[in-house]
């Protein structure tokens, strides 16, 4: 079966985290450069934050892609939240060092401070909201060793705000906010997102109203624009196979954005 | 997997909710612009009635006004009509250039009384003089009588011999001069054809209102009909034309048609003087 523009366009929101599909725009290019300076600059900690889905897992992935190959990165996406799992993989991953047993913070310590490191490795966390405050004390106390630099990210919320304060106020000396997008920018983002996978005529059935709409109902969050375009490309293609006169292929209509928000639960009815 | 229709309907349920507070907004917008427009009606209404009888009793007040200066002048110039019939010629001229003048002072005056009028309360003082003021016809009677009891005195003066009622007797002269109209009603006649002219020139009202009385006096009761009718035409307030016009119609053995348009003048004008024409007329008196 030949697949349509839309069954194409809707692939092209699959909520996934690929540096691929990072979408360079004006704002968040320029946030992505001060990142990468900041990556060279010998601090101990970098602090990502932002509301949920406004591109920290992204950044974070389009940075270990971006610098994998010229220093030691890595990044745990997932937290680990067993203490000695952490130190552990640590180990592995830093010392190439494999541990059977139990690996506490003393032991890792001793084990950091006898290896010999060339280039200090950048250890990528995200989701770091979730590590414990003792976990998340250590890490500090790691960081201070200037063995390894540490970037973080975070939701952005009071406990996680306490968090930053309390543990890494002193500590930090970058910190970097995201934000949502703004209306323009979420255009640029969805139109730039569909060229890439060369659905031009879908790119262009976003006009500023429709975009306005998607944004008033989004808040310019891109997962939840991600989530909202999947499911309208999913009802287009629905009425392109059992009802095609009720279709516009030039504009997007204002009705099955709000159906497909109704659907993903982004507006209530 | 999509259910498009439960789709549709809950996007048609959202719409439907969002319109409502639109709606309500719309609504009671809708509402309240009803409720002032009536109010204002309402108040407009109001305002309309109580300014409907103030308007009535001023309109009245004007032509009882309008009605009063005619009455004054025409009693003016009645009493020098009694004696038009001894004047010349330029008398004549002159006593209708002055009640020019005076009417287009009159009518100045009036304008300004007018403006005032509608600030004044009461003008009941008014009516009382206009109950006061001599009529017209009255005083052609008072004329005739004078001149009976001119004749009276005189025949008793032939009856006398003292020498003081003396003076008497070269009254008695004047009016035997008075008498022989018959020479000099061919000068009115002149006057009256001049006064035409001047009439034709200037189209005044008081001319034709004139020459309407002079017609009437020595008979010529249809060209004093036709002046009388002209002059109501020119000015209908005037008291005095009407008088004549009815008068006229009486002579022509129109009495019919006399007392309506004295009713009708009567119910407008509320004139004494019309009253009690109606009066003489209806009860015959005169005839």
């Amino acid at each position: 079966m030949k697949s349509s523009i839309f069954q194409n366009s809707k692939n092209v929101f699959l909520d996934t985290v690929n540096a691929k599909d990072y979408i360079q725009l004006d704002r968040v290019s320029t946030i992505y450069q001060s990142l990468k300076d900041s990556v060279k600059k010998p601090l101990k900690m970098i602090l990502l934050y932002g509301k949920p889905g406004t591109g920290k897992s992204m950044f974070l992935t389009k940075i270990y892609h971006d610098l994998s190959t010229l220093q030691m990165v890595h990044l745990y996406n997932t937290p680990i939240l067993d203490e000695s799992e952490f130190f552990k993989t640590l180990a592995q991953d830093l010392l190439n060092v494999k541990y059977k047993g139990e690996l506490n913070f003393t032991q890792f310590m001793k084990i950091m401070n006898e290896s010999f490191i060339d280039e200090i490795p950048l250890v990528l966390l995200d989701e770091a909201q979730l590590y414990s405050p003792a976990l998340m004390e250590k890490i500090r106390l790691l960081s201070d060793t200037r063995k390894v630099k540490f970037v973080i990210a975070l939701h952005k919320t009071e406990k996680e705000d306490l968090i930053a304060k309390e543990h890494f106020q002193t500590r930090i000396w970058e910190s970097i906010e995201l934000e949502n997008a703004s209306s323009a920018e979420l255009k640029i983002y969805i139109q730039k997102k569909l060229m890439k996978a060369n659905c031009f005529d879908a790119a262009n059935m976003f006009q500023n109203k429709s975009v306005n709409l998607i944004h008033k109902i989004t808040k310019g969050n891109y997962r939840d624009t991600n989530k909202l375009l999947y499911s309208l490309f999913d009802i287009y293609t629905w009425y392109e196979e059992n009802n095609p006169v009720k279709i516009n292929k030039s504009l997007v209509s204002h009705k099955i954005i709000e159906m497909s928000a109704i659907h993903t639960g982004l507006i209530n009815a | 997997m999509l259910n498009i229709h439960e789709l549709e309907s809950k996007w048609l349920n959202y719409k439907i909710k969002s319109y409502i507070p639109h709606a309500v907004i719309i609504i009671s917008i809708l509402i309240i612009f009803i409720i002032v427009l009536t109010i204002l009606e309402y108040s407009s209404y109001i305002d309309s009635n109580n300014q409907v009888p103030e308007q009535e009793k001023t309109s009245v007040i004007v032509l009882e006004k309008k009605v009063e200066p005619t009455t004054k002048e025409l009693n003016t110039t009645q009493d020098k009509n009694l004696s038009l019939a001894t004047i010349s010629l330029e008398d004549i001229d002159k006593v209708i250039e002055q009640m020019y003048l005076k009417q287009e002072h009159l009518a100045q005056s009036n304008k300004l009384k007018e403006k005032k009028i509608v600030l004044s309360p009461s003008l009941e003082f008014m009516n009382s003089m206009h109950d006061n003021a001599l009529p017209y016809y009255e005083e052609d009677k008072k004329a005739q009588v004078k001149t009976q009891k001119s004749t009276n005195t005189d025949q008793a003066n032939k009856q006398a011999t003292s020498k003081n009622e003396a003076p008497e007797k070269t009254k008695i002269k004047e009016t035997v001069q008075v008498d022989s109209i018959e020479i000099k009603r061919q000068n009115t006649r002149e006057d009256i054809q001049s006064v035409i002219k001047r009439f034709k020139k200037s189209n005044n009202p008081i001319l034709s209102l004139f020459v309407a009385k002079k017609y009437y006096e020595i008979g010529e009761y249809n060209m004093s009909y036709n002046y009388s009718l002209i002059t109501n035409e020119l000015n209908n307030n005037i008291e005095a034309s009407w008088i004549i016009f009815t008068k006229s119609l009486v002579k022509l053995n129109k009495k019919e048609m006399a007392v309506k348009t004295l009713q009708q003048y009567v119910e407008h004008s509320q004139s004494n003087q019309a009253k009690l024409l109606l009066d003489e007329i209806t009860s015959g008196k005169f005839k």
